[in-house]
């Protein structure tokens, strides 16, 4: 008896030897995570989460979802930030997991997304929870175009440095979006044809555009004196409806696209100085 | 420690994570799982199926030489075409026709024909397409709305260029209207006919002195022969188009047949 209970513990010795358990599987992660060789930390976290039964690796969520986001895989990262919030019990870490999600949701420009993540956000009487929620919500209203709740949610973070930056940045985009609003664009373009264009920046295309207008007008006007006013309306008919709606329309557009690229431009600078955290830090201190 | 663990790396757990990682679209990771797998179990043909099929869902078309040298060297521990599927729908996908003659063999007749043509569909090769003829009666279903759409393909009536640039001749811009670009048709006829009939008058006014009798015709004549082109465009484009709405019904139906 003694003799079969030695060979079948030798026998457990040798095969382990070459096999590899869950806990080397999740020390080898850690290690690779720490060394930063996240791809191989990654996969080697989901073997683990795979075969971990009886969950007794609860941090590789947070790993895992966090290389996810790192990889810009912000639906699995998502994922991920869902199976630790189940499973972390504090409130305040809770907070940050739906923080973190909602930052997801932001870059994947899901801004609807990120207002429904933030309604799960606990009550709290933490001062630094409610900027935070402010903060965020006023930057997914932003994402929405609702500039106005934005502002008014982004106004309730007071006394802090990094207020005024993302009030300046807020403040310029409206400037911004007022400036080269495509109706009144467009309607510079009715009033002097190429002026949309000039103030949207396309100077060349403006002025062709103005000195196409100009000519088609005077040659119709000089047709109508020489000829008959039938004639110079016929010019206009075709060749100054044409260059004229054409032209408008095409201020419209630039306008349309400059705002679109100053908006992504100024999300970016939001974002940026949230991930920096400024702000926080400061209303925290 | 010794009798309670379970060893992640033996062949079932492998595999086990390595269909995890297909199914979370981790191709690349189930990629290298089943590659070990197949290194450590080179007849595992379980192993085999997957690990190709994985490829293909993958659609990792720069690896087609690795795939045909997979399927060549193992497709004898089949009994069924199985692997050879899976090389035929990958270069269904990657459009990669380089091994697919090589293997329509493995396959009996009705097969054959299904990938042939479903081969000239995909390559976008309409004249051996058109010229294709069915001998058998198809059974199997998607060659069936294959083969409908194919003879229905057959049947199309294309809109003629020559017809256009004629129509467009007689009435500027109709051309245009015939391949049903009614807008592009009307500002069409709207410019040549104005221009026309501002050359018209000032030839009538001030004889062939006329400065805009000369400007206007000018135009007109340009604006005339443009149309005359850009009709034969949009037919050539209609066409393609009509060609393209078939082509992605067929790419439907073979995809959707994988």
């Amino acid at each position: 008896m003694m003799h079969k209970i030695l060979y079948i513990v030798l026998f457990n010795f040798v095969l382990n030897l070459y096999a590899q358990d869950i806990y080397q599987i999740k020390k080898f992660a850690d290690e690779q995570y720490r060394l930063n060789n996240t791809n191989l930390a990654l996969k080697e976290y989901q073997r683990v989460f795979l075969f971990d039964k009886k969950h007794e690796f609860n941090d590789i969520y947070l790993k895992i979802a966090n290389i996810f986001d790192k990889k810009n895989d912000y639906k699995q990262a998502i994922k991920y930030y869902n199976l630790a919030w189940q499973i972390i019990p504090n409130d305040s870490i809770k907070n940050e997991i739906i923080f973190k999600k909602v930052l997801c949701q932001l870059k994947d420009e899901n801004y609807f997304g990120a207002l429904n993540e933030l309604y799960e956000v606990s009550d709290s009487s933490s001062e630094y929870f409610k900027l935070k929620t402010k903060l965020y919500e006023g930057i997914a209203l932003f994402g929405v175009g609702d500039y106005k709740s934005s502002e008014k949610s982004l106004s309730e973070l007071v006394n802090q440095k990094g207020k005024d930056s993302i009030k300046i940045i807020f403040k310029s985009f409206i400037k911004f979006n007022k400036k080269f609003n495509p109706d009144r664009i467009e309607k510079m373009s009715r009033i002097l044809p190429g002026l949309g264009q000039i103030y949207t920046g396309d100077i060349k295309n403006g002025i062709n555009s103005l000195a196409l207008i100009l000519a088609i007008s005077y040659y119709a006007a000089l047709t109508a004196v020489n000829y008959s006013w039938f004639d110079g309306l016929l010019i206009l008919s075709s060749w100054f409806t044409r260059y004229y709606n054409g032209g408008a329309g095409k201020a419209r557009e630039l306008a349309e696209q400059k705002i679109l690229k100053q908006k992504s431009k100024v999300y970016d600078e939001i974002i940026k100085v949230i991930e920096n955290n400024n702000i926080l830090q400061h209303a925290t201190q | 420690m010794v009798f309670g663990q379970t060893d992640l790396m033996n062949y079932n757990n492998n595999l086990k994570f390595a269909r995890y990682l297909t199914t979370t679209r981790q191709y690349d990771f189930a990629l290298e799982e089943y590659e070990r797998l197949n290194f450590t179990f080179p007849t595992d043909t379980i192993v085999i199926y997957e690990l190709t099929k994985t490829y293909r869902i993958g659609e990792k078309c720069q690896n087609m030489d690795r795939i045909n040298k997979l399927v060549t060297t193992k497709k004898k521990l089949f009994k069924t075409p199985v692997l050879t599927n899976e090389i035929i729908y990958m270069s269904l996908i990657c459009k990669d026709f380089r091994y697919y003659d090589k293997f329509l063999g493995d396959f009996d007749k009705e097969f054959q024909e299904y990938f042939k043509l479903s081969k000239y569909w995909i390559s976008e090769d309409y004249d051996k397409l058109k010229k294709y003829s069915f001998n058998i009666t198809p059974q199997y279903k998607p060659y069936k709305s294959l083969y409908q759409l194919t003879e229905k393909f057959k049947k199309i009536k294309y809109k003629k260029t020559g017809l256009a640039i004629m129509m467009s001749a007689i009435i500027p811009g109709s051309g245009k209207m015939y391949a049903k670009r009614w807008g592009d048709g009307i500002m069409s006829f709207i410019f040549v006919v104005s221009n026309t009939v501002l050359s018209y008058r000032a030839f009538q006014k001030k004889g062939i002195k006329s400065t805009n009798g000369w400007i206007f015709g000018g135009f007109a004549v340009s604006f005339y022969a443009g149309n005359l082109w850009g009709s034969y465009k949009a037919v050539k484009d209609y066409n393609e188009h009509l060609n393209k709405s078939y082509y992605n019904d067929a790419q439907n139906t073979i995809y959707r047949s994988f």
